[in-house]
């Protein structure tokens, strides 16, 4: 009798453990996963561009600052060596600087402008985030503007962020990139 | 993972082996992620979609978030794989992504709530305490059900962020409490007093079923 009126007894933890059985339809899982899918391309993508972007400012700011770094160092370097009483010189030109301390050689060498002309000129071909998120938000049909991000030389996607996982969803039916579109596309 | 909870909240040996075990293949999965296998990734978040979303569903009782925050907890996740040491269980780290999520997203939208809930199948060990209640009150079992949903979720949203996560993670998702702990970030001593209280403010707001 007792334990009868103990198993009628209704606790706070039985109510809500009626929550458990609270669930989604059956199909929201199917839903659920293409769209995780889209959001993980999405962000591949854009993780891919602020990479890219980062690496390009870095890579400029270096270029800019490195030769002047380089030009006050030498200026330093050569003017102290010009003062009468430590009778050193010192020779600059395209060779290596090369210093005369009186003891022993100290050869410096001259910045590399060929670095400044190897830079490649993203500036053109740039593209925001929010490009590449409506790029790859936008309908199927239109494949015109995946080529844009594909071409374009400001994504670079590196192994260890997916870029075959990319590529091959780019050229999954959801999204139809050709075959041709990606032996094309200069980021894969 | 804990699968079943023991009364007081601690972890039973045999659970232990099973969680070591589920814990190895998650470290297995995490390594090939950070190896740059996105895919390996959807191993992941098919074993624990259904926990997560139900973990943000109840925090926020709106399945549309739900829905929305448990996608951007496992974004987050996957986004951040390289920072994961192995220094927690890998779901204790995705659980702490999923409620701080769900908490920002509280925190943001405090004056503008919807509620939308999912349907309660009704099976399992809930059915002898549906019936239970249907024959205390006399009514019929579907009415009664959407009455109790309603009432159960005014509760929980009567509760604090804070007391509701910890309800959330021990009465429905049967964690321990110290893996509520590790995945709230306080001591299992808070996660007690918590959800004591917690627990004496729901059964005020229920005492109509529970009486």
């Amino acid at each position: 009798m007792g334990s009868d009126q103990e198993k009628e007894k209704i606790t706070v933890e039985d109510l809500l453990q009626l929550k458990r059985n609270e669930k989604p339809a059956e199909d929201f899982w199917d839903n659920f996963e293409k769209d995780f899918h889209r959001r993980r391309l999405n962000a591949l993508m854009e993780k891919g561009t602020n990479s890219a972007i980062g690496f390009i400012s870095l890579f400029k700011a270096l270029a800019f600052t490195l030769p002047a770094l380089l030009l006050v160092g030498m200026t330093v370097f050569w003017s102290r060596s010009s003062e009468p009483s430590l009778s050193r010189s010192a020779t600059v030109s395209n060779e290596p600087v090369v210093f005369d301390t009186g003891e022993s050689l100290v050869q410096i060498e001259s910045p590399q402008p060929a670095a400044t002309e190897a830079l490649p000129d993203f500036s053109s071909d740039r593209v925001t985030n929010q490009f590449v998120v409506d790029a790859i938000q936008s309908s199927p049909s239109s494949g015109a503007s995946f080529r844009k991000v594909l071409y374009t030389p400001a994504i670079r996607l590196s192994p260890a962020n997916g870029a075959s996982y990319v590529r091959d969803n780019l050229s999954s039916s959801d999204y139809r990139v050709t075959t041709a579109d990606l032996k094309l596309g200069r980021n894969f | 993972m804990s699968l079943t909870k023991p009364v007081d909240g601690t972890v039973s040996l045999e659970s232990d082996t099973a969680q070591q075990s589920a814990a190895d293949a998650d470290r297995i999965l995490v390594e090939r992620v950070q190896n740059g296998d996105v895919a390996a990734f959807d191993n992941l978040v098919r074993k624990y979609r259904e926990r997560l979303y139900g973990i943000i569903y109840n925090l926020t009782s709106n399945r549309e978030d739900a829905a929305d925050l448990t996608q951007e907890a496992f974004i987050k996740a996957f986004s951040s794989i390289n920072r994961f040491r192995g220094n927690s269980a890998f779901f204790t780290w995705l659980y702490r992504i999923g409620v701080n999520t769900a908490l920002s997203h509280l925190k943001r939208n405090r004056l503008r709530r919807f509620f939308s809930l999912d349907h309660i199948q009704e099976e399992g060990s809930n059915a002898q305490v549906l019936e239970t209640l249907a024959a205390k009150h006399k009514s019929e079992k579907g009415a009664l059900l959407s009455e109790l949903q309603e009432k159960l979720n005014e509760a929980m949203q009567k509760l604090s962020p804070k007391h509701r996560t910890v309800v959330v993670l021990f009465e429905i998702e049967g964690l321990s409490h110290q893996e509520i702990a590790d995945i709230v970030g306080c001591s299992v001593g808070t996660v007690r007093s918590r959800l004591h209280y917690a627990k004496q403010q729901l059964q005020a707001d229920l005492k109509h079923f529970i009486d």
